[in-house]
């Protein structure tokens, strides 16, 4: 089975290609690095941060109001 | 990515600012910022004492936090819209703000809507052409008028919103868009009081969203992560999101714009449009009293009275 690693909003999960920074999975999934928060294992995320194949990343929305 | 201050691992990059921090000197460099923005624009001193306009969010409940560290003397005042619409979003938000203030033995005043005023804020807006589908304009009024009721009741010095940098930018790329004079002479992050009118200030205004949001998640700061539910779709949101698209492109490019029209509006480019003292006293609402630009009621009383008036 392929691993991949898991990135978790609040309304959905994806499975992406782990070994890579954290940026250039969100520049492939159009996520601007601006409108979230990356978490792992309770710990903040920079953009340069490397996710590894079965890491679970949870994204957390920074952007709010109407 | 290493922390600029110690070395250690950076939890948080600020690019605009060429900056990378790890947890505890991320906190202490908003801490060190807000008193920096507080003094830049003369907001308030801490002699003064300080509504903050609680919502039970991120921006809030940080500003709260940092102004308590701080030292200064502030209530919170939340106010419960009974917005739902199969949610428990006003519930949840008022529930997470008391816990807040109870943890740091903070002063919170809660105002039900419709306790005190018999319609919750999307039934005021379900009465109106316009806030038929959204009751975004009804609400916005109904904070700004209690807002600053309470704020004059309670002899406050100043009303302080936890408005960040992006909200400003965003309300600023609308209002210029539209080339709405009136609102852009009055963005600036702190509006003096006038008669009847209690001093404004946003001490958050040089601050991204995701850097109010980091200081409460390092801060462990349990808000609302929910968004109003009327909020889905709005243009502010759309605002965001393009300018979100272009700091990806060129960080510092929103800190740069918001920057641009302080310095504009300081040079005079934007007139701050302000009624007169003279004219704030002549014309006051025939029901509350507060001035009002409008003859008779004005347009909270308007908007609540009428409901009164229909139940007879």
């Amino acid at each position: 089975m392929e691993m991949t690693a898991t990135l978790k909003t609040r309304e959905k999960e994806i499975s992406v290609r782990g070994n890579r920074p954290l940026y250039r999975i969100l520049e492939d999934l159009q996520f601007s690095q601006q409108a979230y928060l990356a978490v792992r294992e309770g710990i903040l995320l920079t953009g340069d941060d490397q996710v590894q194949d079965g890491d679970v990343i949870e994204l957390i929305s920074v952007v709010s109001g109407g | 990515m290493k922390c600029t201050k110690c070395g250690k691992k950076a939890t948080v990059q600020l690019k605009h600012h060429n900056l990378a921090l790890c947890g505890e000197h991320y906190s202490e460099w908003m801490c060190t910022q807000t008193e920096r923005a507080i003094h830049h624009f003369k907001m308030f001193s801490k002699e003064d004492r300080l509504l903050v306009a609680v919502s039970g969010g991120k921006d809030s409940l940080s500003l709260w936090d940092i102004l308590w560290k701080l030292g200064y003397q502030t209530e919170g005042l939340y106010l419960d819209l009974g917005i739902d619409k199969d949610t428990t979003y006003s519930k949840t938000s008022g529930e997470l703000a008391k816990q807040f203030a109870d943890q740091r033995e903070l002063k919170l005043t809660s105002i039900d809507i419709k306790a005190n005023y018999g319609e919750t804020i999307p039934e005021m807006g379900a009465r109106t052409r316009r806030g038929r589908q959204k009751p975004c304009s009804q609400c916005g009024l109904v904070k700004r008028y209690l807002l600053n009721q309470k704020a004059m009741e309670g002899k406050f010095d100043v009303i302080l919103t936890a408005h960040n940098l992006d909200d400003e930018a965003a309300f600023l790329f609308s209002n210029l868009t539209h080339w709405n004079m009136p609102y852009l002479g009055r963005q600036y992050p702190v509006l003096p009081a006038t008669t009847g009118f209690a001093r404004k200030a946003k001490p958050f205004c040089l601050f991204y969203e995701r850097e109010t949001t980091a200081y409460a998640f390092l801060n462990g700061i349990n808000y609302e992560h929910a968004e109003c539910p009327y909020a889905k779709g709005s243009k502010q949101l759309q605002n965001k999101l393009y300018l979100n698209m272009v700091e990806d492109d060129q960080p510092g490019f929103k800190t740069q714009f918001y920057l641009g029209y302080l310095r504009a509006i300081q040079n005079g480019i934007f007139p701050q449009i302000q009624e007169s003292a003279e004219a704030l006293e002549k014309k006051r609402c025939s029901n509350c009293g507060q001035p009002t630009t409008s003859d008779g009621l004005c347009t909270f009383c308007r908007l609540v009275l009428k409901k009164k008036e229909e139940a007879g």
